[in-house]
């Protein structure tokens, strides 16, 4: 792919029907509009993992899982705009995060497990509620996060976490997945400009389960299906948002450049920590192995690089 | 002096049968791992071949003329290029995704030979998908080990999509087209 195709498909087209979507939702000033900032954000990221991924139909390998996913948060994101219901809103959260979860998991689950795993049963089934407990962490921190900042502050802040996820995901040997951060910032910069027209308003709101879902589920497949995405950086990237709810009710009655610049380190900082993690294991030379000549012929443990000249990597 | 015709003919015809049984009776072998390849190229940006190959190999092979079988299995996670971070790669979802796709294998269906060339059509599954393939094997040679266990040599090639089976990510800048080289030698079971 041409880097003017990889602009293309990772920025400007998804951030143009984002953008589409979070315009159209303000010409009418309605609730029964809002729902077209989840449809923009969702189908702006969709396009752009369509274009750079391709269509290989949902049975296919689990990156695919992600359009599902986008699908999913821009039906209840659309719900929540509907039906503005506390209880209704943390019954769809729950529901959504262990769909979500089962659907990113299910080929690793033991056969035996309810009699729908998949094939290679590589993780304990534990790991289903505990994914569901992170999308559900992140789903409700970015919500509690979008109601206490209406303007243009949450997207910016968004996109860096997306990217830094990214870059993460990337350093983890997953290229591909890495680069669907890319549709995902794009939308959300398309939000933080139409916030620039419409402060005051909380565009990003209806959009925040399709963001959550797909957010977590590329963290997901990095952590599941690559093996080096660490649990460290994981958490890193969920603590940031997660923690930034919890201080949220700090910020408002702070100075603005301030509350701003303590969001911005809550945030940035712990993600850009994450993709650090990330990298310093990508970098960092293969582990220590011991020759079976030195094994044999010394009784001192004697150790070989496997990384000066790596010539025999493997044998 | 009759009965000594009649048992002479009589150990003639068992001695015939035995020997006309063996020479048709089907022929089991087993993949010896330690001298078998299943080796890969694909383009990488075009320019040049990517060589591989993967380290964990098993499976039988039966010789009993036209129905004869191969049934080889292959552990994707055992892929092997000489650079360890690009084998890490390659077991990620941008290629074989290994943890969701843990089986790699072709099994025969028919085996048509003529003299030491055998062509054998057959599905190979690879990252989920199951397609028919053909491919020509060549029966290189038989021998004994030194314990005097019969074994037989076989290589063959055959060139697939891997978009046909889902894996399309990073075409072109490493290559749709990949050839797959079988190099099996099976000691009979």
């Amino acid at each position: 792919m041409t880097p003017v195709k990889i602009i293309f498909w990772a920025a400007l087209l998804p951030g143009t029907i984002a953008l589409l979507g979070a315009f159209a939702s303000r010409f009418s000033e309605r609730s029964t509009t809002r729902w077209l900032v989840a449809a923009g954000v969702t189908g702006g990221y969709m396009a752009g993992q369509l274009g750079i991924v391709g269509w290989q139909g949902f049975d296919g390998d689990v990156t695919h899982g992600l359009l599902v996913l986008a699908l999913m948060g821009a039906f209840f994101g659309a719900l929540e705009s509907f039906f503005d219901h506390g209880a209704l809103r943390w019954t769809l959260r729950v529901v959504g995060s262990l769909a979500a979860s089962w659907l990113l998991l299910r080929p690793l689950l033991p056969t035996a497990f309810l009699g729908l795993g998949g094939p290679s049963n590589t993780i304990s089934p534990v790991a289903w509620p505990v994914l569901s407990l992170i999308f559900l962490a992140v789903w409700s921190a970015l919500h509690r996060l979008a109601a206490y900042d209406a303007g243009r502050l949450l997207p910016a802040l968004l996109v860096l976490l997306t990217l830094s996820g990214g870059a993460t995901v990337l350093f983890a040997g997953n290229a591909t997945t890495g680069a669907l951060s890319g549709p995902l910032a794009a939308t959300l910069g398309a939000i933080f400009v139409v916030g620039l027209f419409f402060p005051r308003e909380g565009l990003l709101r209806p959009a925040v389960p399709a963001i959550a879902l797909v957010m977590v589920g590329q963290w997901s497949i990095g952590h599941f299906y690559t093996d080096h995405l660490s649990v460290v950086s994981v958490g890193l990237l969920v603590g940031g948002p997660t923690l930034l709810a919890l201080a949220a009710p700090l910020f408002p009655p702070m100075r603005r450049v301030l509350a701003v610049a303590l969001q911005l380190s809550m945030l940035a900082l712990p993600a850009a920590a994450a993709a650090g993690v990330a990298a310093m294991s990508y970098f960092s030379p293969p582990p220590t192995v011991v020759s079976p000549k030195d094994e044999s012929s010394s009784s001192a443990p004697s150790t070989t690089t496997a990384a000066k000249g790596d010539d025999d990597y493997g044998y | 002096m009759k009965t000594r015709y009649a048992f002479a003919t009589l150990t003639m015809l068992t001695l015939l049968f035995a020997l006309s049984a063996s020479a048709f009776a089907k022929e089991t072998y087993a993949v010896d791992l330690q001298h078998s390849a299943v080796i890969f190229k694909v383009k990488h940006l075009g320019a040049s071949f990517t060589y591989g190959r993967f380290r964990k190999v098993s499976g039988t092979i039966v010789v009993d003329g036209d129905r004869s079988s191969v049934n080889i299995q292959v552990d994707p996670n055992s892929i092997y290029t000489a650079d360890r971070d690009r084998d890490k790669h390659l077991r990620s979802p941008d290629f074989l995704n290994t943890k969701q796709f843990p089986t790699l294998s072709f099994k025969s269906k028919t085996v048509r030979h003529r003299g030491n060339i055998y062509v054998v059509k057959g599905d190979l599954t690879l990252h989920g998908k199951t397609r028919g393939v053909t491919m020509r094997m060549k029966h290189i040679g038989s021998a004994k080990t030194p314990q005097g266990t019969p074994m037989v040599g076989f290589e063959g090639s055959f060139s697939v999509k891997r978009s046909d089976y889902g894996m399309s990510k990073m075409i072109p800048m490493v290559g749709d087209e990949i050839t797959l080289t079988i190099a099996v030698e099976a000691t009979r079971k």
